[in-house]
């Protein structure tokens, strides 16, 4: 897996609404390493835009040098290959180099870990130092002098190279990593030679089990420690840790114990190579097929920044997303595994009659103007009627809630909505929270908004038994309490019209069912714990019969006479967000990350059909090998 | 206007007369038909090599078949292991490659320490490697693309014909033929299983000085020094002994 | 080696198939004429010249094209079709089953009509294109009208006076077929090849016409039995074709005999290029254009192409018929004719010496059939402008020139031998040209052959087949022949 640690923090342009610290030591969770890289944040230095022909200080004569005047005080001013570079106290040469455009190649390095400095690729020339130094340990001095580029640095990077890859097995063909591998690229940008290595390679383990998510192949780790250093420093669960000594040094478990954190799979995101390996990612997809889209992670409300890598229809994995003030460069393990359910068991086909009484049969096709005629016709019996209750999900998004709880109280003239979601689970000391639910404070803002009552699951339920409530709307199916309870009380229901991603025994139960999407197929937004509204795009089209669940609000509203228009999910922010005042402020269109990050090759719908090659036969395409 | 032949000076009587001219192509024509229909057609599928009054330039094809050149891309194979399942290790490198996108691969585990055949070592494999042969273009980059000289297109064969077009799928049991192929390189040529060895050898480059030095040797000492040396003949200078026995080395040629 | 007897051998089964049927057409004819009434024999000739010999030879020339053809070309020629009979099974058989495979396909195959075609002249179309070309045949003798079985039997259907002129007038009507197919179908491009064909067939007329005027005028004549002529015998000499213009005197005849092609040399080339014209084969087809109009027979699918196809190879067949009867000597032998002729056991049985010549007559005939598809697989196309230029502008002036010459010739030494001096100065002339190279452009400018300018050829401009002897001499005499 890529490290984020090489992209440019690209996340929400916007600085969070609440005011969120972005880069204050106190929004940082964990220690402080040792050697704090502080990044280049040049933080407007006076005189930044003096440009690269600014001439680099005199040189001080012989003796014991008296401290020159700094250029710039209270920062540091030196050059780097020829450019002025103005940074902060502190910074190391690898951030002052990225600030004027050198780069400079490192494995070990990582911006929100402590300083190992032993990869030793990084080594430059400085003026002050009679040789080499590690750029990355080392901080940029007053008036010093950095070449990245000269014959002895290249000659260096070269060296370090052919060291790494003495005992690397290169057995990149099954390697997970090929395509976003650092050995990789800086073979061919720093080495670029065939190997001059007689004789066999070191032999170690190929794959080792360290746990319940991570798999090693120590033969291609090149013991840069990283995965050492987030287990001690992010994670704080020390349970890697380097064995053995010169080519038989290898990075495994303490003996006795495995790597079970919730953090392990931060342990593969960092690791330059392919040693560390995803056993849920394994051989699923080679990572130049997939596409990368920015979107948050719905496990917790937390709400993680994330990416999600997918491919044709069909997602494969989160990467955290650099975002300062909610998870840094980090994600726990159990939410990366929820993209799952954005695959499998999904609602793909909109059903009228309930399900349960007809288990086994063919579904009959049901278009999506059908249901929602069905879903009209029912609705408009109880339309203002006491025996009509409304279910809404804290995993739908800003904008699925504000169309349906805006359809809700102005059509159906209901007043108070009870509150769904997963149920509650365990937090842990870092990022997961007990709430599984990403949007729930967005649910409370919005139902504050509009004037409605929120009202809890067990007063549905309680409603349920006493037999007050005859029918149910429902936006999104997901119950806190038992699943099958719940079903067995709907199933008495004389109306249920359920909008959902997820088949379940309650979707079964729906008199109509309507499929929605799931946030990797529409755009929109959550609302974290915090308050940080953070957006998500849009990835792929829906699959199946499936849309945006503001579009079914559309459909029915307009079926029950109402006037509807919108087309993107941004039209019904636009006319329904000014209700809710802790939304005024957050502008959605620039709130926007990149559309799709790094696009795959993607190969596969080479036909109009999208099917992929060798299918053409077969109908739909099939969920690919989850 | 049409270019007017007859007005061109380099022309003389015959040409400007037609009938002449007329009458020696008749000639020609009569020639290549008599020889034609006397002589008898040489059926050797070489044509310029063809000999005889005939001047027939066909190849009676199911009759008679053209043998095809050397490198002659044909249909796909996919390589077989000396264990009979296919080398590929499904890396999508073909692919990837491939411009008309026909083959479609899904990848699969082989459970750890499976057996002792050659799959012991290997962790990733296809369990489903298909080519459209109707969307094949027959470029051969995939050949080239493969790492693990593991997909061919060695057969001499062309697509046969088939009745529906899903016959043209071609999946891994239809596609798996041909003589198996082993290289020192496999893995399963180098090591044991997947773990590492209990009492791990020096490697190579630890050893200093090592096989290195009599390499080094001015090549008169040796007898037919460089030449391709029965295996074991000179194992001490050549090969490298490793708790596998003695493995080839292959000096890089810069 | 072997294939070289196969071919002889299949060779000579063809000449015996055809004495053989010229035998049974002498004795059927002789039989009728015997038991039924005096001319019966005109009847059975229809039978067998015009609808076994002459549609015989025409569906076997639908074969014959194509594997000619690819002979030419250097290749095999349709070979697949098989007859699954035991022996005959895995053999080609020279390609014949191909024959029936093609009259089973067209046949079978579905007749489409074009819905806004006028059916009527739809259907009539092919009949027309059809018809004439077979009733051209009725006034071509195949041999010699001899004494079977003590009645006189004319080996040909019909001998009417105008004899010649009936040839021209129902050459004529067949453009009748192509126009109406052409206009019939209601397709453009029909209706484009139609015009082309009528047009094409028009002004080749006139040419054709003209071309025959030499013959006329040389044999006093336009009736077939008069041009060819009799044999002669120890009495009397021959006549029309039949007769020597020089011969050995003894009792086995040799010498030059009369035919049309050594005294009317340039009236053949005009007679031959402007019937092939009237066939509308290649280098003639313009009508047809098959890289580009398709032709008036666009629409026709089925038998009703096979008609057209199929008239145009009898055309070729009755043009060979006519030339051989024309300028070939009909059915007389180049050289001992009289002393065949009036061997005893001839004279004894006539239908021998009918058979003998008719399968010369026939042999003279495929011949010519041989140099058409020659000359219509190997000479590029023509364009429409070059093919009426050729009419009006070279056929239509020689054609002239050589009435006028050759009705003075006549006048001026009657025994036509002045005429033949000259006919054979002209082949002499062709074959000296056709056997020699281009001379190469003055000794000086030996070098520069490929000059734009080139002095030397300046004064050997002449008029397009203008015979001007000086020119020749000039061009013949430093060309080294190969």
């Amino acid at each position: 897996m890529s490290d984020n640690d090489t992209k440019k923090p690209t996340g929400d342009a916007q600085p969070p609404p609440k005011g969120a610290p972005t880069d204050t030591p106190a929004a940082k969770i964990g220690s402080e390493p040792s050697n704090p890289p502080a990044g280049a944040k040049l933080d407007n230095p006076p005189a930044a835009a003096s440009g690269p022909t600014g001439t680099p200080p005199p040189k001080p004569p012989s003796g014991p040098p008296p401290k020159p005047a700094p250029k710039n005080p209270g920062f540091i001013t030196a050059t780097i290959d020829g450019k002025e570079v103005v940074v902060k106290p502190g910074t190391n040469m690898i951030e002052a180099a990225k600030a004027v455009g050198s780069d400079i190649p490192y494995y070990c390095y990582h911006p929100r870990l402590s300083i190992a400095a032993n990869c030793r690729i990084c080594l430059i020339e400085a003026s002050n130092a009679p040789k080499m130094v590690p750029a990355c340990q080392t901080p940029m001095a007053e008036g010093q002098v950095v070449k990245t580029t000269t014959p002895k640095v290249k000659e260096q990077q070269r060296a370090v190279m052919e060291f790494l890859l003495l005992n690397h097995p290169v057995d990149c063909s099954i390697c997970d990593q090929a395509g976003e591998c650092k050995l990789q690229d800086y073979y061919m940008k720093y080495d670029y030679r065939p190997s001059r290595l007689e004789g066999t390679k070191a032999l170690k383990n190929k794959r080792k089990v360290l746990g319940p998510r991570v798999v090693i192949d120590q033969e291609r780790c090149i013991m840069c420690t990283r995965c050492v250093r987030v287990m001690n420093e992010v994670a704080k669960e020390p349970q890697l840790g380097v064995f053995g000594r010169g080519s038989h040094e290898r990075i495994d478990v303490f003996p006795g114990s495995e790597l079970n954190s919730n953090y392990s799979l931060n342990t593969v995101d960092v690791c330059p190579v392919g040693a560390l390996l995803s056993r849920d990612f394994r051989f699923k997809a080679r990572a130049w097929f997939l596409s990368a889209t920015p979107s948050v992670c719905t496990g917790c409300s937390r709400g993680c920044t994330t990416y999600v890598d997918w491919m044709s229809q069909d997602s494969y994995r989160y990467r955290p997303r650099e975002n300062e003030a909610i998870n840094k460069s980090w994600m726990c393990d159990e939410g990366r595994l929820t993209y799952k359910y954005l695959n499998l068991g999904r609602v793909l086909q909109a059903q009228v009659g309930r399900r349960a009484n007809r288990a086994g049969e063919a579904v009959p096709v049901t278009t999506r103007k059908e249901a929602a005629q069905a879903a009209a016709k029912a609705l408009r019996s109880v339309q203002g009627s006491k025996q009509l209750a409304v279910l809404a999900s804290p995993l739908a998004s800003n904008e699925d809630l504000l169309a349906g709880l805006n359809f809700a109280k102005s059509t159906l003239g209901v007043s108070t909505v009870y509150v769904g979601g997963r149920p509650s689970g365990a937090a842990d000391h870092f990022l997961m929270t007990a709430d599984k639910n990403p949007n729930r404070k967005g649910l409370e803002l919005i139902a504050k908004g509009l004037g409605l009552k929120l009202e809890t699951f067990d007063a549905l339920t309680t409603a349920l038994k006493a037999g007050t409530v005859k029918a149910l709307y429902a936006i999104g199916t997901e119950v806190p309490g038992n699943v099958d309870a719940f079903a067995e009380a709907a199933a008495q229901l004389d109306v249920f019209v359920a909008q959902a991603f997820t088949e379940s025994a309650i979707t079964a139960q729906a008199t109509v069912l309507l499929p929605a999407s799931v946030p990797v197929e529409d755009e929109g937004s959550f609302v974290q714990q915090d308050g940080i509204i953070q957006r998500f795009r849009k990835a792929y089209p829906p699959k199946g019969d499936v849309v945006p669940g503001w579009e079914w609000v559309r459909e029915l509203t307009s079926e029950l006479g109402g006037e509807s228009t919108w087309k993107r999910a941004v039209d019904v922010w636009r006319e329904l967000a000014g209700k809710v005042a802790e939304f005024a402020e957050f502008n959605w269109e620039k709130a926007s990350p990149a559309d799709r990050e790094k696009p795959g090759i993607n190969p596969l719908p080479a036909g109009a059909d999208g099917r992929p090659a060798g299918y053409r036969e077969f109908g739909t395409p099939r969920v690919r090998g989850i | 206007m049409a270019y007017k032949v007859s007005k061109d000076p380099r022309t003389d009587i015959r040409e400007r007369t037609y009938v002449p001219n007329l009458l020696r192509g008749l000639g020609i024509t009569a020639k290549h038909f008599f020889r034609n229909l006397f002589g008898t057609r040489d059926t050797n599928t070489q044509v310029v090599d063809r000999t005889g009054a005939s001047l027939m330039t066909t190849v009676a094809y199911p009759e008679e078949k053209p043998i095809y050149p050397e490198g002659y891309r044909g249909l796909h194979r996919l390589v077989p292991r000396e264990d009979g399942k296919p080398r590929c290790v499904a890396c999508y490198m073909c692919a990837t490659i491939c411009p008309a996108q026909c083959i479609y691969i899904e990848a699969g585990e082989y459970e750890d320490e499976a057996s002792d055949s050659e799959d012991r070592v290997i962790e990733k494999y296809p369990t489903q490697f298909v080519i459209d042969e109707l969307r094949c273009i027959v470029c051969g980059l995939c050949v080239d693309a493969c790492p693990k000289d593991a997909i061919r297109m060695d057969t001499y064969m062309h697509t046969p014909p088939e009745y529906t077009r899903q016959n043209f799928v071609y999946d891994i049991p239809k596609l798996l033929k041909g003589a198996p192929v082993s290289h020192p390189s496999d893995p399963w040529n180098k090591r044991e299983g997947s773990e590492e060895p209990h009492h791990v050898h020096k490697e190579a480059h630890t050893r200093i000085g090592e096989g290195l030095v009599e390499l080094k040797l001015p090549h008169g000492e040796h007898g037919g020094h460089g030449k391709a040396l029965p295996a074991g003949a000179q194992a001490g200078h050549q090969a490298v002994v490793t708790q596998q026995g003695p493995i080839q080395v292959t000096k890089f040629i810069k | 080696m072997s294939r070289v007897l196969t071919i002889l051998v299949a060779m000579f089964t063809i000449v015996f198939l055809m004495a053989g049927g010229m035998a049974s057409a002498y004795l059927v004819g002789g039989l009728v004429e015997e038991h039924w009434f005096t001319g019966a024999s005109r009847l059975t000739n229809v039978l067998f010249l015009v609808l076994i010999f002459v549609m015989v030879i025409a569906t076997l020339l639908t074969m014959a094209e194509r594997k000619w053809s690819a002979f030419i070309q250097d290749r095999m020629g349709p070979n697949r079709a098989r007859i699954a009979l035991p022996g005959l099974k895995n053999r080609s058989l020279g390609g014949l089953p191909h024959i029936l495979t093609d009259v089973l396909k067209m046949l079978t195959k579905e007749d489409l009509i074009p819905a806004a075609a006028n059916r009527f002249m739809f259907n009539l179309g092919p009949i027309l294109a059809f018809a004439p070309t077979f009733a051209l045949f009725a006034v071509v003798p195949a041999g010699p009208s001899v004494q079977v079985f003590g009645r006189n039997v004319d080996m040909v259907v019909a001998t009417p006076d105008f004899g010649a002129l009936y040839v021209l007038a129902i050459a004529s009507l067949a453009v009748y077929g192509t126009a109406l197919a052409g206009w019939a179908s209601n397709n453009k491009f029909g209706l484009l090849g139609g015009v082309r064909a009528t047009s094409q067939m028009i002004a080749y007329e006139v040419a054709l016409g003209l071309s025959l005027v030499g013959i006329f005028l040389t044999f006093s004549s336009v009736q077939f039995p008069a041009i060819i002529g009799d044999i002669g015998n120890a009495l009397t000499g021959g006549t029309g074709q039949g007769r020597y213009l020089w011969r050995t005197d003894g009792a086995f005849d040799l010498g030059l005999p009369a035919w049309g092609i050594f005294i009317q040399p340039l009236g053949f080339l005009l007679f031959f290029a402007a019937s092939f014209a009237e066939t509308k084969r290649a280098p003639f087809d313009l009508p047809e254009g098959e890289s580009e109009i398709i032709g008036y027979f666009v629409e026709y699918s089925g038998m009703k192409f096979g008609l057209f196809m199929i008239s145009e190879f009898v055309e070729v067949v009755v043009l060979a018929g006519v030339t051989t009867a024309f300028f070939f000597g009909g059915y007389h032998l180049p050289f001992g004719n009289e002393w065949l002729a009036n061997l005893p056991i001839m004279q004894e049985h006539g239908w021998l010496l009918g058979t003998i010549l008719g399968t010369v007559f026939w042999l003279k005939v495929l011949f010519l059939i041989w140099v058409q598809l020659l000359i219509r697989w190997t000479f590029p196309r023509f364009r429409y402008d070059q093919i009426q230029s050729l009419g009006w502008k070279i056929l239509l002036p020689l054609g002239l020139a050589n009435v006028f010459v050759t009705g003075a010739l006549v006048l001026w030494d009657p025994s036509l031998r002045a005429l033949a001096v000259l006919g054979i100065a002209e082949i002499g002339i062709l074959v000296v040209l056709t056997t020699t190279t281009k001379v190469p452009a003055g000794g000086a400018h030996g070098a520069h052959v490929g000059h734009g300018h080139d002095h030397g050829h300046a004064h050997a401009h002449g008029g397009h087949g203008a015979h001007d002897l000086p020119a020749h001499a000039h061009g013949v005499a430093p060309a080294s022949t190969h």
